[in-house]
């Protein structure tokens, strides 16, 4: 079972943060070379895994420099406002030790802060088991 | 946001709902440029056929439903 485990140093005041790729979906990429033509890069984002989110979430100046275009729109509800538009995309998620979920649909989103680029929603996890070992301060998703 | 990539696809999709939901309710259609391509029974589907008729370009996937899905996020590093 693929998997990664991380030691967070201050796990319980930083949050379960990761460094994950962002890149095209591997359908994307392969219709792109069929046709010959550039291949959108993949990005190093840090991200926080928020078992709070229904859906997986970059900012929109991540998606600006992977280069993809939207595939839907979708509403979404937060605690400060309800029923924003969002564009939705399709893309890769790489973790730790190579663990890749190929096909995830990413909504674009201003996220506060500097540091944080990128959640992780329930979209992503509902493929795997999560475990948060507060005492040891580690993290681990097994897919 | 509307005014922007997919603006004239999703007005496409409100103004065709009634009709899309007597055909392929539960289904997803796939609107490129103010225009329904197709409908497809799944959402990988009609993503497949976006990038193959459209390739890194915006294009519309909608599930076509009364009721829209709303995503929630309780963490208040969500800005919107």
């Amino acid at each position: 079972m693929p998997s990664f485990t991380t030691q967070i140093a201050n796990l319980y005041k930083s949050g379960p943060i990761i460094e994950v790729l962002i890149s095209p979906s591997r359908l994307l990429v392969q219709m792109l070379k069929d046709k010959n033509q550039p291949i959108p890069q993949s990005v190093k984002v840090l991200a926080m895994i928020d078992t709070g989110a229904t859906s997986t979430v970059v900012r929109s100046d991540i998606i600006e420099k992977i280069e993809i275009n939207p595939i839907g729109v979708v509403k979404i509800n937060t605690p400060s406002s309800v029923g924003v538009e969002c564009y939705q995309y399709q893309a890769a998620v790489v973790f730790p030790n190579n663990l890749a979920i190929e096909t995830a649909d990413l909504i674009a989103a201003p996220l506060q802060g500097q540091h944080i680029q990128c959640l992780i929603g329930r979209d992503i996890l509902k493929h795997g088991v999560l475990i948060y070992n507060g005492y040891a301060q580690i993290v681990t998703f097994n897919v | 946001m509307r005014a922007d990539l997919l603006k004239k696809d999703l007005d496409y999709f409100e103004s065709k709902l009634g009709e899309l939901l007597g055909k392929s309710k539960g289904e997803y259609a796939l609107i490129h440029e103010g225009q329904l391509i197709d409908t497809f029974k799944s959402k990988e589907d009609a993503i497949k056929r976006g990038y193959e008729l459209f390739g890194n370009s915006p294009f519309l996937v909608k599930m076509i439903s009364e009721v829209e899905d709303i995503l929630n996020f309780t963490s208040n590093l969500l800005a919107s």
